[in-house]
């Protein structure tokens, strides 16, 4: 990490350019941008590898548990999508951690990741986010006469976790640190996992875990096969009568659960109906796609603006520059023709669809508002 | 020598097609073509064009470093010759190849925070807000149109021979040799001077804040080639300084002359047509086509051509579609060239010298009273 008086100075001499951009004509992960280097792509099951890399400097070290955007360049154009790390915490500064990606029927990134990614790839990532972590597990709505709850990591608390699918990436990440501590300190709590995966072959790290269970004593690992079609009443749905049989302790375990909506809106009942919801955490990956019938008859959606802290009613058949005009807010605009992008502006949530040729833009794009019509609710950074 | 006077100015006069105007229909069908072309090249845009751009930005690089690193030994002549070349060269790839194409939004695709119109900022004193303002968003809406186009002799020339004539334009083949060796300022204050904002009343409060930045950003051009990089050479003694500076002046010299030259062949050589307000406002996207065509002109050249007039020499595919990667435009222009042709569209080409050759000569002959 170059210290700021030192960059200043150098920016000096490469004036109206930024180090940055010098650097990263030579080597992409020489920049104060945060940005990871493959060292390693391993194929896990047959829709997912595991892909370790280097970051740079900038990497201010994450929490594991802890999920992170990942920008892959597919075809000229870098795509971003956000994959839990699969890693102990990390320092500060340049470490290897890892993802583990699985294919999305039809997904642009998660295939592009399983198929293109080689030694040295470069990954444009953003800062670490979320609070899957043993240290930050928070109640949600605890109710208010219950006080403060102590729901901090405790090496004396058995912890259960839930996993589906590719909601065993950041359980991975969790097992990890705790095995980590445990070498550190000598002291582990009682782990239940619980991995559901359409088949043995399809779970994610079946082999690591069978490993590590035989190696340390204070883990248990519960496999269960199962469809995520299958109803209720399938006897392997998650629910108290399985908890009971498989974690009989559940009720006063520190819980985590990820992976497909159905099975944490399981969890979630479970746990509520037997008054310790406050002791899940729950995390879900959700993408907000683009509706698949194409532009529908214009409806009214919902445009926040970021920097202006407005949120406007707008109709999804009205290009954004007049509808935002109209609600008397000031927007960029130049030839308000779709030709000098003075009205470029940064899509930050949602969807919005260019009228002149249809093309959607997601989330992370910029759009040209003088031409874009809403889609979906959306957040733009103005 | 006398300069005869040119007839075959054409100018167009005829009113903007209407919806009752049989030449509508024409110009709808243009329309449609042009942006089936464009949509064609949209959907083969992708990791080539990236791995263009980013090859370009890195030979600019070495280069810059190489001139700048090369010129600490400028003391000694062919080492202060190799230097100007490769930072010569180098600025002149960052300003038309690289800035102005990125400027454009041609790479906004690609999501690289350091490639986007958003952030790029080019090397030179003009700031790229006030470029992509006048360029962007006056030049390449209003092109060519009489009292909408500053670019139409950027407030000094007078290239419309329906321009009165008034004395104060005699001196001007003296101001093109100025302009041309210092062009960088021209474009810098261009904002300043002809970028009034729509509904903003003339008076001084709109310029100011836009002198300033040019000023701001000029101050550290200026001192970063000027004092920064002499003063890093002043260890090996006061002439090798100077020699820095003299090389550093030398390059922006040649990328102001370059830069020049490519521009004022884009839209003053013979026959290319200037419109008047009435026929511009309001126009059907047909028309604003034709117009766009009309009041371009290329010039011939190859590869090497390409790069280094920032693709400019396809100046009548630039105005076509501003927003494409300019690398694509050489490709298309067989394309381009035909639908003109089917459409009776003057498609204005020649070589440079021919072209650079006939915008002297009328910036000479508009010099005197018709």
């Amino acid at each position: 990490m170059i210290p700021l008086r030192v960059r200043r100075a150098l920016e000096t001499l490469t004036h109206p350019h930024s180090l940055d951009q010098v650097s990263a004509a030579f080597r992409r992960s020489w920049t104060g941008e945060l940005v990871g280097t493959v060292t390693a792509v391993e194929r896990l099951t047959p829709r997912s590898v595991a892909i370790s890399f280097r970051t740079n400097s900038s990497w201010p070290g994450h929490t594991a548990g802890q999920y992170v955007p990942v920008g892959f360049e597919i075809d000229g154009r870098r795509e971003t999508r956000t994959y839990s790390l699969t890693t102990a915490s990390s320092r500060p500064g340049s470490q290897v951690v890892s993802i583990a990606v699985q294919r999305v029927d039809g997904g642009l990134v998660s295939n592009a990741l399983n198929d293109h990614v080689a030694v040295g790839s470069t990954l444009f990532l953003g800062a670490p986010m979320g609070e899957f972590t043993l240290d930050g597990a928070r109640p949600l709505a605890a109710p208010a006469d219950q006080g403060p709850t102590s729901d901090t990591f405790n090496a004396n608390t058995p912890l259960l976790f839930i996993g589906g699918g590719s909601g065993m990436t950041p359980i991975r990440g969790l097992l990890a640190e705790l095995i980590e501590r445990r070498e550190r300190t000598g002291a582990a709590p009682e782990v239940t996992v619980i991995a559901y995966a359409p088949s043995a072959t399809e779970r994610l790290f079946d082999g690591e875990l069978a490993d590590a269970e035989r190696r340390y004593p204070w883990l248990t690992v519960h496999r269960i096969n199962l469809a995520s079609t299958v109803g209720p009443d399938d006897p392997n749905t998650l629910g108290p009568a399985l908890l009971d049989c498989l974690a009989p302790e559940w009720r006063s375990c520190q819980a985590f659960a990820c992976g497909p909506a159905g099975l944490l809106d399981g969890a979630e009942t479970t746990f509520a109906a037997a008054g310790v919801r406050d002791r899940l955490t729950v995390e879900r990956f959700t993408r907000l796609l683009p509706p698949s019938d194409g532009h529908a008859a214009s409806e009214s959606v919902t445009v926040a603006l970021r920097d202006a802290s407005r949120e406007l009613v707008l109709r999804t058949d009205t290009p954004l520059l007049d509808s935002i005009e109209a609600a008397g807010q000031l927007a960029p605009s130049g030839c308000r023709n779709g030709i000098c992008h003075t009205c470029s502006v940064e899509l930050v949530d949602g969807c919005a669809i260019n009228l002149r040729d249809g093309r959607i833009s997601e989330a992370g794009s910029h759009v040209q508002l003088c031409i874009c019509a809403p889609l979906t609710n959306l957040t733009l950074a103005l | 020598m006398t300069l005869a006077l040119d007839p075959e100015l054409v100018v167009d006069a005829t009113p903007a097609a209407t919806a009752a105007d049989p030449d509508s229909e024409n110009l709808d069908a243009l329309a449609a073509e042009l942006d089936a072309l464009r949509d064609e090249i949209l959907a083969d845009i992708g990791q080539r064009d990236a791995d263009y751009i980013r090859r370009i930005i890195k030979i600019q690089k070495f280069l810059e470093v190489g001139g700048r690193v090369t010129l600490m030994g400028g003391i000694i002549p062919p080492l202060w010759l190799a230097g100007v070349a490769m930072l010569g060269t180098s600025k002149i790839l960052e300003n038309m190849e690289i800035g102005h194409n990125v400027m454009h939004g041609q790479y906004d695709w690609m999501r690289d925070p350091l490639i986007h119109s958003s952030t790029y900022e080019w090397d030179n004193v003009c700031p790229s807000s006030q470029w992509k303002h006048y360029h962007n968003a006056v030049h390449h809406q209003w092109t060519n149109v009489r009292g909408m186009d500053d670019d139409l002799g950027y407030g000094v020339f007078r290239v419309d021979p329906q321009r009165p004539w008034k004395p104060k334009f005699l001196p001007q083949p003296l101001y093109f040799g100025l302009l041309a060796t210092f062009f960088q300022w021209g474009v810098g204050y261009q904002d300043s001077y002809a970028g009034r904002p729509e509904g903003q009343k003339a008076n001084w409060a709109w310029r100011k804040p836009k002198i300033m930045e040019t000023g701001r950003k000029a101050g550290r051009q200026l001192l970063k080639d000027y004092v920064a990089y002499p003063a890093l050479a002043a260890p090996l003694g006061v002439p090798s300084a100077l020699a820095v500076l003299s090389g550093n002046f030398a390059a922006n010299t040649i990328r102001n002359i370059w830069s020049f030259s490519v521009i004022f062949c884009g839209h003053f050589p013979d026959n290319v047509a200037i419109f008047d307000k009435e026929d511009a406002i309001g126009e059907s996207h047909g028309h604003w086509y034709k117009r766009q065509i009309l009041g371009s002109a290329n010039f011939t050249g190859g590869k090497l051509m390409d790069i280094m007039s920032g693709n400019l020499n396809h100046q009548i595919e630039h105005h076509v579609f501003p927003d494409i990667p300019a690398n694509r435009y050489a490709e298309i222009a067989p394309k381009v060239r035909e639908i003109c042709d089917r459409y009776d569209l003057a498609y204005n080409t020649g070589s440079m010298a021919k072209q650079f050759g006939s915008v002297f000569r009328k910036i000479c002959r508009l010099a005197l009273p018709k």
